[in-house]
């Protein structure tokens, strides 16, 4: 790979349902909850029981197609996407050749399942290392940033002995780039802890939780901004961490975005594809001519391209 | 990850020193077990470990442990709150852990009847933390206490029983009176 790195991985996002009809796990043959009736969706929502309710939550942790897919694919050329959108949006299709011929060619895609942004996140941080000119110098730094980031996990009252077990697996990668080990300090070895159910998730929760405890020591930055995303109603920063950072499967939005790159200290931008047309968005302008055609969401210190920020694909 | 995870819970109540597993587990019957859970030597080690390490931190009001060799199916105990109508009692508890445990949330169930707009005939719990709300950062212990303050202060607002939310709502007294009733009789 050259030094662009023209790869990157997907926040591999399917947007999220219609509003009204739609079911928890109403399609999903777990629709057979309480008495017996069936669930669906034309079903009055207004009618169900809760122990209707608790079945049908239940049994969103088996939406099937979601789960078959690996948490983290190999890169697939970005064309590939693009077939995707062949009979949509002419304004995706300009910003996904815009991308293609800005050298952006192949994207990873993480498993829409919530945790997408976190897994997505450490592709994206641990291939930044392993691409750096200097891997060793890049993995021991991050290895610094995340050790600075663990006073505030114990400071928010996480136990020590659970949050470094969740680490261990982060921290073992980095730890081998660090010694520049030839067979582990490869994509390889990246994609295949991140497709390993337990590693992964591990992972994915021990970026919530230093998430989490940024959110929660910078309170008052944070708090006016804390939404719950279902109501659209403030949220206290406690309410906030316990119910939208901490659980796992849980999306990660601008409030979780900007509290990890700041807690690790690491510039993201993030593409979104979407349908609106570009250039109106003010935080193109940082990005210079790119922001003509894409609009780029930024988070953290430096995000300028010398700096190599973590660059991700939201759609 | 499941089973070192538990171990770790179980580490920290002193039941577990009772229980038939543990003893397995310190007089190194190990393979047996290792064969019936398929677990790795390095996981292994460690739950001898933390075994080791038994009775840190538990909570004084409730107990919690491995029914019998499988440690993926406890059963736990919490003494009904003082300043509840469920004080003096004493209320049995079924706790089983998914095998994605702690990423998935451990199943918890009433096994003693009791009077509580949370909590059904079946023991069935309504609690956010046991379902949505879960995070894999949350202990036995911490699901535990917030069951025990659950019993101090119920949530009408997101009833399980909505007859029992009811009266806790509106009469406070008969609320009172049935759940000391109840757990007179199948409680104490």
């Amino acid at each position: 790979m050259s030094s662009e790195n023209p790869t990157w991985p997907a926040h591999d996002v399917p947007s999220p349902p219609a509003a009204s009809g739609t079911t928890p796990g109403g399609d999903s043959g777990s629709g057979n909850a309480g008495g017996g009736r069936v669930i669906d969706e034309t079903t009055d929502l207004s009618t169900l029981t809760d122990q209707e309710i608790m079945k049908l939550m239940e049994g969103m942790d088996h939406q099937e197609d979601q789960m078959n897919k690996p948490l983290i694919s190999t890169p697939v050329p970005l064309l590939v996407i693009r077939e995707e959108y062949e009979k949509g949006s002419k304004t995706i299709l300009k910003k996904l050749d815009w991308l293609q011929e800005h050298g952006w060619d192949q994207v990873w895609r993480a498993r829409g399942d919530g945790d997408c942004y976190y897994r997505s996140f450490t592709l994206a941080y641990l291939l930044r290392i392993l691409h750096s000119p200097d891997p060793q110098l890049e993995a021991n730094l991050a290895y610094d940033a995340i050790q600075r980031a663990l006073p505030a996990l114990q400071e928010a009252g996480f136990d020590k002995d659970l949050y470094e077990e969740f680490l261990d697996p982060l921290l073992a990668l980095i730890r081998s780039f660090a010694e520049g080990s030839e067979s582990t300090a490869t994509e390889w070895a990246i994609v295949q802890a991140l497709q390993d159910a337990e590693k992964s998730n591990c992972i994915v929760v021990a970026l919530r939780l230093i998430t989490s405890s940024y959110i929660r020591s910078h309170a008052d930055l944070f708090s006016p901004f804390l939404l719950s995303p279902t109501t659209f109603l403030p949220l206290s920063t406690d309410e906030f961490c316990r119910q939208e950072v901490e659980p796992c499967g849980k999306e990660a939005d601008h409030a979780q975005i900007m509290a990890l790159s700041e807690a690790l200290s690491i510039g993201v931008r993030i593409a979104y594809l979407d349908r609106s047309e570009v250039g109106g968005d003010s935080s193109a302008a940082a990005a210079g001519a790119e922001g003509e055609v894409i609009n780029w969401v930024e988070f953290g210190k430096d995000t300028s391209e010398a700096d190599r920020p973590l660059t991700l694909l939201y759609r | 990850m499941a089973l070192k995870r538990i171990n770790k819970v179980c580490s920290r109540y002193s039941n577990v020193q009772r229980n038939p597993l543990s003893r397995e587990l310190r007089t190194g019957e190990r393979g047996r077990l290792l064969t019936r859970y398929q677990f790795d030597t390095l996981a292994w080690h460690d739950i001898s470990q933390e075994l080791i390490d038994l009775g840190r931190d538990p909570p004084s009001s409730c107990s919690a442990g491995p029914i019998n060799d499988n440690l993926f199916q406890w059963q736990a105990t919490i003494m009904g709150p003082a300043d509840s109508p469920y004080a003096g009692g004493v209320f049995f508890l079924s706790l089983t852990f998914p095998t994605d445990y702690p990423f998935k949330p451990p199943k918890v169930q009433f096994t003693t009847k009791i009077y509580h707009p949370n909590i059904n005939a079946n023991g069935s719990i309504c609690l956010d933390i046991l379902r949505d709300q879960w995070s894999p950062a949350l202990t036995i212990s911490k699901v535990l206490l917030s069951i025990c303050s659950m019993l101090t202060d119920p949530n009408p607002d997101d009833p399980l029983v909505p007859e029992i939310a009811n009266t806790y709502k509106t009469d406070r007294p008969r609320y009172e009176a049935t759940a000391r009733e109840w757990t007179r009789k199948y409680a104490t």
